[in-house]
């Protein structure tokens, strides 16, 4: 088990049948992830010290603020972009580099507040 | 008292059940039910909803969620986003949302928060354009899209949020950023800058 501290952002470009898994759906309890075992990997520090995972494996992902709601997520996309390392944020203000993008479900699930856009995150993968 | 009421014996053996019963609970739940990493199904919140607004009511509006309608009635603590967090939103038909909230036994929906015409994107800038008043410019990441943001956008460094200045933004050509921006009129207004 491996604990990674950074942030999680959210996105909305999933219809049910895209993504890297073809199956990623907004109103699920989906995440897109930057090391998947299919051959989807961003980034070369951070990324590829997460642990690799499958289409459809489940994460858990922490809330470091608002009294720090958890929620386990499970894997349809590939996450994006990482423009450098994945620093482990300080505060709860703190935007680092994000770890996970969730979908809109899951980052309000978490307590995330949409209009904020990124929020620190403990991911357990 | 206890134990002229309970023999000792009877008392002893119903505290072991407990504590077995316990054990194999967690070992359950811990060990097998959340086990982080094994493949499991998609779970979709009853709390979520997200759709366009095509009629409006006096006490919310009805939504157009895929194929099927949607009464969306706001309560007394929901709380509502379009640029800004209002009580009474000027909401119009056409308007997408996003909200979580409760679904009710008469088969409304009451959002505890909503958000109308949000959009988030984060990528490298390009194309950027300044001006005093606003400033202009595309985030490539998931997709292309372009931005407008003026004086009412903040912006968020890590190190606390500070008002955008149009004629100084605080990135160039190439930088990494996330915007999180208000759809008005197919203009994406940023509302937050993350640099």
């Amino acid at each position: 088990m491996t604990i990674k501290l950074g942030s999680s952002t959210w996105y909305n470009d999933c219809n049910g049948s895209n993504g890297a898994c073809k199956d990623c759906d907004n109103a699920a309890l989906h995440a897109a992830y930057p090391h998947l075992g299919t051959g989807c990997i961003y980034d070369s520090n951070c990324s590829l010290s997460m642990c690799a995972h499958s289409c459809g494996d489940r994460i858990h992902v922490l809330n470091q603020c608002s009294g720090g709601v958890g929620q386990y997520v499970t894997i349809h996309d590939c996450f994006p972009l990482q423009s450098d390392g994945c620093n482990p944020p300080v505060s709860c203000f703190d935007q680092n580099p994000p770890l996970v993008d969730l979908t809109e479900a899951a980052f309000l699930a978490i307590g995330g507040d949409l209009a904020q856009g990124r929020v620190p995150v403990q991911v357990v993968c | 008292m206890l134990r002229q009421v309970i023999p000792r014996r009877a008392f002893l053996k119903a505290a072991l059940g407990l504590c077995a019963f316990i054990g194999v609970f967690k070992y359950l739940a811990v060990d097998r039910l959340f086990k982080v990493g094994a493949a499991s199904d998609s779970v979709y919140p009853p709390e979520f909803l997200a759709g366009q607004v095509i009629e409006l009511t006096p006490s919310g509006f009805v939504a157009r969620i895929g194929q099927r309608e949607q009464t969306v009635a706001y309560g007394a603590a929901t709380r509502a986003w379009k640029k800004d967090w209002q009580r009474l939103l000027p909401v119009q038909i056409g308007d997408s949302f996003v909200a979580w909230g409760e679904p009710q036994e008469d088969g409304t929906y009451v959002p505890a928060t909503i958000y109308f015409n949000i959009v988030n994107l984060y990528g490298n800038v390009s194309e950027l354009s300044v001006g005093p008043d606003q400033a202009t410019f595309a985030v490539n990441g998931r997709r292309k899209a372009t931005f407008v943001a003026d004086a009412s956008a903040l912006v968020d460094s890590g190190q606390g949020e500070a008002a955008f200045e149009p004629a100084n933004p605080p990135f160039e050509n190439g930088a990494f950023i996330q915007v999180v921006a208000v759809r008005t009129n197919n203009v994406l207004v940023a509302t937050r800058i993350l640099v």
